[in-house]
């Protein structure tokens, strides 16, 4: 971390900060056993359990999980977009620069979105407003956060559209949503979210809805402005093969837990609870060929019913009495490692 | 979209022809001598029947009798009516008020509408969503006529708050009371629209974009959500603008309005077929120009209709 | 009469099992919808008890509508006439009863021609498409252009009845305008409809399979773009009934002695300043009739679209 970026993050923790609390340099956001559950007439559905994780400036991190795994909610809880109701937060706290973000006034949590956290959607013709220039909404953050005048909102918003490769930004910067490319569209998504450079970027499948040699481009667009802007960049995926150029961390979540937490090489080669190894085993890999892929047997928890002890027990072979009674902790398996599993080591060394 | 607006005025023109056909073969086959009843209680005289039909081409066949009429019609000619004036000038004295009527029926449908569309949309399921549902419901159940002449005598009669006829002046304030009876259907159903397409649009992605730029509610809603809503009610309003100028002729007679509703209604009690025709068709041709300019309309609220 | 208990039938005896037992059907989820809302028992309730009014008024008043008490003219609801009477010295209840039936008849046989008409050429249109497309649209807007209630009171000014014209004959003139100038939108909605069906796969396969026009039309097209047609020509019976008392109201719809709503209306509403209680009950009898096509029409939509849920 350089210099100019712990300044700019003191600068940050002093523009929101409260005053009794002074942040560790460079940390931005602090999850911390945040609990979500959607109240509905069929009954209260848990999606996120107690999640907790922090995010440094520069960083990137994962998460990773199947749908229905709570971690396109966590994204939207960081973001303040749940729809309350049905959704409730019953326990936990969001700290943005100390500050916790579920307890601040609405009109204080609005100015945050957009300067300070901001978030690329996964479908960016349906996310994008279809009436409405893609250079007006771009230059909306600008007009509404700044206050700035129309044409030097326009003039940023071109600017932005340059910044995200789209060609002839001058010109296009009149063209409405769906007369882009899927790729060129999440381009305009991306320029809108880092329009205000916010510390932290939350992308939610940025790539999912594209084809496979755009997704490269639409990652190593956000790779680079990351590191330009040094942003903390959340990555939200159930595709293991897309993050594993980018993230610095990951998070795997199963039925609204974090199940297992390392640095993303150490990941890769040695999983540390049986269902990240499930979902390694079932990507398929160029040096092991010929072997059957391994897919993950059953199907992910119903998030009203989620199985006592280790949610996992019912599609894990590791599985023993232990896990359908005790729910095991995240716990440090190893330093930087952690796993919620009983049998962590086993499926670490094994 | 020159060529698209060119395209369309091409296409109306079978379909005027068609229509105003249709009209001038219904009206034109009204049973009775069209000349009983000019020449007091005696019957006219042989000479004067013979040049009345000369002169609105009686003896003619139907298709002949129409293509000379359109002939005129293209000149801006409308024909003269039985009593010897020209449906033209009869319809310039009297077009201004049913215009201004229409106008403001419109104007109430949309604002009135809009606003009780919007406050229901974004309070579903609340109070003042169920208010606005049951309060249109019934507008819609009950016949305009009986609004009308209800209002009338309450609001006219008994309480006084407005004027209970209209003058052939037809000021704004006389015209108050029967253009929300005009519109009052429309209102009902506009509000409906309304709010069935914020509701849907509430819920969708580009709004929670519109959430996470940090937009304030009442800017979300007011402009990204308002403006996809609009488009659906305001291709209602204009479709309606036909079922306006029908429901001109009960409200105009109920309200004793002297306007292209009344002319019309008199016109066929007194058999006057050259009126009917030319009323008729003006509304029609007003109609569908109404039509063209909705469409050319809603390809500019929505980018995705392309008129090239 | 039929013709109503087979347009009331067709919804509210769709069974719940109409598709394969297991996988549910579109139909079969929308019925379970439709079973749980309320406004849907209603206007069902109300349809059958109207429509029961018309086949048999009898079952409802044994007093004969014709039968005027002069000297009790315009009396209020007492016991002897439990709605009062009207300007002749009629019952008003047993006016109102019998009203129905002119109501209902106009109502259903307007919408059962108007699904015919607009339903063969939506189909026409929509399926074979090219020049008969073409055709078929324009004179679609042509008898668009026409507004529904200009054209009724220009038809009816035209072929006025008079006082001994039979009730029947007059009903059906009704019908037929009503027709004529209704049918364009459900043409229009058939339109859309079967061109949103014809691309799918099994309309495409039974093509290829050579089955003839009017069996996959039959077999196919049909069954999957009937219902949004079917919920609006629910709607527009209600629309159809007001806009039949309109055209009374204005003195060229069903003239008296006929006994209808739109006629006990319009005489009410010359009465309407000295005695506005009897506008009231032919007035609510016919709004409700109206709300309960509508209703029903609209819980039918919203049983069959799944956004609503």
């Amino acid at each position: 971390m350089t210099t100019t970026t712990d300044s700019r993050a003191a600068e940050r923790a002093q523009r929101t900060a409260d005053s009794r609390y002074i942040p560790q340099a460079g940390l931005l956001l602090e999850v911390d056993d945040l609990h979500v559950e959607f109240r509905t007439a069929d009954g209260v559905a848990k999606a996120i359990n107690g999640v907790s994780f922090n995010l440094n400036q520069g960083e990137t991190l994962a998460i990773l999980g199947e749908s229905g795994s709570g971690k396109s909610v966590t994204a939207q809880a960081i973001m303040g977009i749940l729809d309350m109701p049905p959704a409730v937060i019953p326990k936990g706290q969001i700290r943005y620069c100390g500050q916790d973000l579920l307890t601040m006034p609405d009109d204080q949590r609005r100015r945050t979105r957009g300067p300070e956290v901001s978030m690329v959607f996964q479908d960016a013709l349906s996310s994008l407003n279809p009436v409405f220039p893609v250079g007006w909404q771009i230059a909306e953050m600008f007009r509404v956060h700044r206050r700035m005048n129309k044409s030097d909102a326009m003039e940023r918003a071109v600017r932005l559209m340059q910044r995200v490769q789209i060609p002839a930004a001058k010109e296009r910067v009149k063209a409405y949503p769906h007369q882009f490319s899927g790729g060129m569209r999440q381009r305009i998504m991306i320029a809108m979210a880092i329009a205000l450079d916010p510390a932290v970027l939350i992308a939610d499948e940025p790539t999912t809805a594209l084809d496979v040699t755009v997704q490269a481009q639409i990652m190593a667009l956000l790779q680079e402005l990351q590191e330009e802007r040094q942003m903390g960049l959340i990555l939200i995926t159930h595709d293991l093969g897309v993050v594993a150029d980018v993230a610095d961390k990951i998070a795997v979540m199963y039925a609204g837990r974090i199940v297992e937490r390392a640095d993303v090489y150490e990941l890769y080669r040695q999983p540390a609870h049986p269902y990240t190894k499930g979902l390694l085993e079932s990507i398929p890999r160029l040096d092991q060929k010929g072997q059957q892929l391994a897919a993950i047997g059953g199907l992910p928890p119903n998030l009203m019913r989620i199985p006592p002890g280790c949610a996992f027990h019912p599609r894990c072979k590791y599985a023993q009495d232990v896990c359908r009674e005790d729910r095991p902790p995240l716990r440090e398996v190893v330093p930087g490692r952690e796993s919620a599993c009983h049998f962590a080591e086993e499926v670490l060394h094994g | 979209m020159y060529k698209y607006i060119l395209r369309r005025l091409i296409q109306m023109v079978p379909v005027l022809l068609g229509a105003t056909f249709i009209i001038f073969a219904m009206v034109f086959a009204l049973p009775g001598d069209p000349t009983a009843g000019m020449c007091g209680d005696r019957p006219c005289s042989p000479a004067f029947v013979a040049q009345f039909r000369t002169e609105h081409n009686l003896n003619d066949p139907l298709p002949t009798r129409y293509a000379k009429y359109m002939v005129n019609l293209s000149h801006g000619d409308l024909g003269t009516n039985f009593r010897g004036v020209k449906v033209a000038e009869d319809l310039k004295q009297r077009y201004p008020t049913t215009a201004k009527l229409a106008a403001m029926a419109i104007v109430f449908e949309t604002v009135i509408g809009l606003i009780a569309g919007v406050l229901a949309g974004i309070r579903k399921g609340k109070f003042i969503d169920n208010l606005v549902l049951v309060s249109t419901l019934l507008v819609i159940a009950i016949p305009v006529f009986v609004i009308g002449a209800t209002m009338q005598y309450y609001l006219g009669v008994k309480w006084k708050l407005f004027p209970v006829t209209v003058s052939s002046g037809a000021t704004f304030y006389e015209l108050l009371m029967p253009a929300f009876v005009l519109g009052s259907a429309s209102i009902a159903y506009a509000a409906r629209l309304t709010r069935t397409n914020l509701v849907e649009n509430l819920r969708a992605d580009y709004l929670r974009t519109a959430v996470a730029k940090g937009l304030t509610r009442r800017r979300a809603i007011g402009v990204h959500a308002l403006r996809n809503s609009l488009i659906p009610v305001v291709t209602y309003v204009g479709a309606d603008f036909g079922g306006l100028l029908g429901g001109a002729i009960v409200t105009e007679r109920i309200f004793n309005i002297q306007g292209v509703g009344g002319y019309t209604f008199t016109s066929l009690h007194n058999r006057d077929g050259v009126a009917v025709v030319g009323t008729v068709t003006i509304l029609v041709l007003v109609f569908l120009l109404a039509n063209l300019l909705v469409d050319l309309l809603y390809g500019v609220l929505d980018p995705r209709i392309s008129h090239d | 009469m039929t013709e109503a208990t087979i347009v009331v039938g067709a919804e509210t005896t769709a069974p719940p099992g109409a598709g394969p037992e297991g996988a549910r059907s579109l139909a079969s989820d929308a019925w379970r919808s439709l079973k749980k809302n309320p406004i849907f028992w209603v206007s069902t309730a109300l349809i059958v008890l109207f429509v029961l009014m018309a086949i048999w008024p009898s079952l409802f008043t044994n007093v004969d509508p014709n039968a005027a008490v002069l000297k009790e003219a315009r009396a209020r609801p007492s016991s002897s006439a439990w709605f009062g009477r009207d300007i002749q010295g009629y019952d008003i209840y047993s006016r109102t009863i019998y009203g129905a039936r002119a109501s209902i008849l106009v109502g259903v046989f307007t919408s059962v021609a108007t699904v015919i008409i607009g339903g063969v050429m939506g189909v026409l249109a929509g399926y074979y498409g090219g020049w008969i497309d073409s055709l078929v649209s324009r004179v679609t807007d042509i008898f668009f252009a026409i507004p529904l209630l200009l054209g009724g009171i220009l038809f009816m000014a035209t072929f006025p009845n008079d006082v001994n014209s039979p009730y029947l004959l007059v009903v059906g003139k009704v019908v037929l305008v009503l027709a004529i100038f209704g049918w364009p939108s459900l043409a229009r909605l058939m339109r859309s409809s079967v061109l949103q069906v014809k691309p799918n796969d099994y309309v495409q396969a039974a093509r290829a399979l050579g089955a003839s026009p009017w069996r996959i039309i039959r077999a196919h097209v049909l069954p999957n773009a009937v219902a949004p047609m079917i919920v609006v020509a629910t709607i527009n019976l209600g629309v159809f009934i007001a806009v039949e008392a309109t055209l009374s109201f204005l003195g060229i719809g069903l003239t008296p002695p006929a006994v209808s709503w739109g006629v006990a209306i319009s005489d009410a509403i010359v009465a309407l300043r000295t005695t506005p209680h009897i506008l009231l009950f032919p007035s609510l009898f016919l709004s409700l009739t109206v709300l309960a096509f509508i209703m029903l029409g609209d819980a039918v939509r919203d049983a069959f679209d799944p956004k609503s849920r």
